[in-house]
């Protein structure tokens, strides 16, 4: 993700609406695949991605620049989308159903990249469906952006030891559904 | 460490979220542990490097257009647009049949208000009748008589109860007045 300059950052929060639309730019794909990972609903995504967006731009005076653009961004987008994703549980009157067994037998070196591509999302998927809100949230944050522990704690505002423990239980739930552990 | 104890760390030793001296261990351990390194090796290829190799999705492209919209929607208006605002409703013709209804409750609520009430007029009597009983003694009182019923037998003829100027003067005026301020404060 490319740096946005301070001044764009200050103009936007001023009301600049182009300018606004140049961190929108820069920022709208990821946000966008965060709300996606986390509610595991294009329909959801794309209502979390602008709630998230006319929610920065409501914000941004606030914004005092302590932490980086890229984590405040973060945090509203993963906060959003748990909340969204928890809503939408809480409404099907469902827990999260753990599927015994996930295929992993489509991993060869015969494919091409595009079929490679569209399993590996497919994948993704499915293991983002054997868990919670919270633990998608920290193995996004962790697996896909890279963050550490500390970094994830700061962002989702929470312990650094339940990143710890939300870890280990998502990738155990993981182990479970592909069969690797009882 | 045993096995349980390594398995147990495995998940913060890949993401490099150990003590130096017990990220050691882990490591010493899978080296000669087969059954230990297969599920670390399991768990950085089949269950992390997915998320790792996972691409970034497109944001549909209308979405631009939904959240500029809904920021101009979202916008506090300024002082001179709420005030115009309040001019347009207050100057904007009330319908008729708004009006009609606004008419209706007023005259509904003036008669309710208009109504005498019961224990308004219990009071009114009562305070009548003690005038009307106070002016028949005071005529009495100059007839030297007292009124008379049917059943009272008028051979045995009480003396009349004698009364001082002073006293007639203040019973007249008292009943007087306590009549007219009471009908002052309640018609």
């Amino acid at each position: 993700m490319e740096e946005i300059h301070q001044s764009i950052i200050h103009q936007a929060a001023n009301g600049d609406i182009n300018s606004f639309k140049v961190i929108y730019d820069v920022m709208k794909d990821y946000v966008y695949t965060v709300a996606y990972r986390i509610t595991s609903s294009r329909e959801d995504a794309e209502e979390v991605t602008q709630d998230v967006f006319v929610n920065i731009y409501k914000n941004l005076k606030k914004f005092k620049f302590q932490s980086s653009l890229k984590t405040w961004v973060y945090r509203i987008a993963t906060n959003t989308a748990i909340n969204r994703a928890k809503k939408n549980l809480r409404g099907s009157g469902r827990e999260v159903a753990l599927d015994e067994n996930i295929p992993l037998q489509s991993f060869g070196e015969t494919l091409t990249e595009q079929a490679r591509k569209e399993n590996n999302e497919e994948l993704v998927k499915k293991f983002l469906d054997q868990l919670n809100p919270d633990q998608r949230a920290c193995i996004m944050l962790r697996d896909s952006e890279g963050l550490s522990y500390e970094e994830i704690a700061e962002t989702l505002k929470i312990n650094i030891n339940t990143v710890r423990s939300r870890l280990k239980r998502a990738r155990e739930k993981l182990l479970q559904a592909t069969g690797k552990e009882p | 460490m045993n096995c349980h104890q390594i398995k147990d760390r495995l998940s913060e030793y890949i993401d490099e979220e150990l003590d130096k001296a017990v990220e050691k261990q882990v490591a010493d351990h899978i080296k000669t542990c087969s059954s230990c390194r297969e599920l670390e090796e399991f768990l950085r290829n089949t269950l992390i490097k997915p998320f790792r190799n996972a691409e970034t999705l497109k944001a549909p492209q209308t979405m631009w257009e939904t959240i500029e919209r809904r920021i101009a929607e979202e916008q506090p208006l300024s002082l001179t647009e709420r005030m115009r605002n309040w001019f347009d409703i207050i100057l904007s013709p009330v319908p008729a049949q708004a009006g009609a209804a606004i008419i209706i409750i007023i005259l509904g609520v003036s008669s309710l208000l208009w109504q005498p009430r019961k224990s308004q007029n219990l009071i009114n009597s009562y305070f009548a009748n003690q005038l009307q009983f106070f002016a028949q003694l005071e005529k009495t009182g100059e007839q030297d008589t007292l009124p008379v019923t049917s059943q009272v037998d008028t051979t045995e003829k009480q003396p009349p109860p004698q009364m001082t100027e002073q006293e007639e003067t203040f019973l007249r005026l008292d009943n007087v007045n306590l009549g007219t301020t009471i009908e002052q404060f309640f018609l």
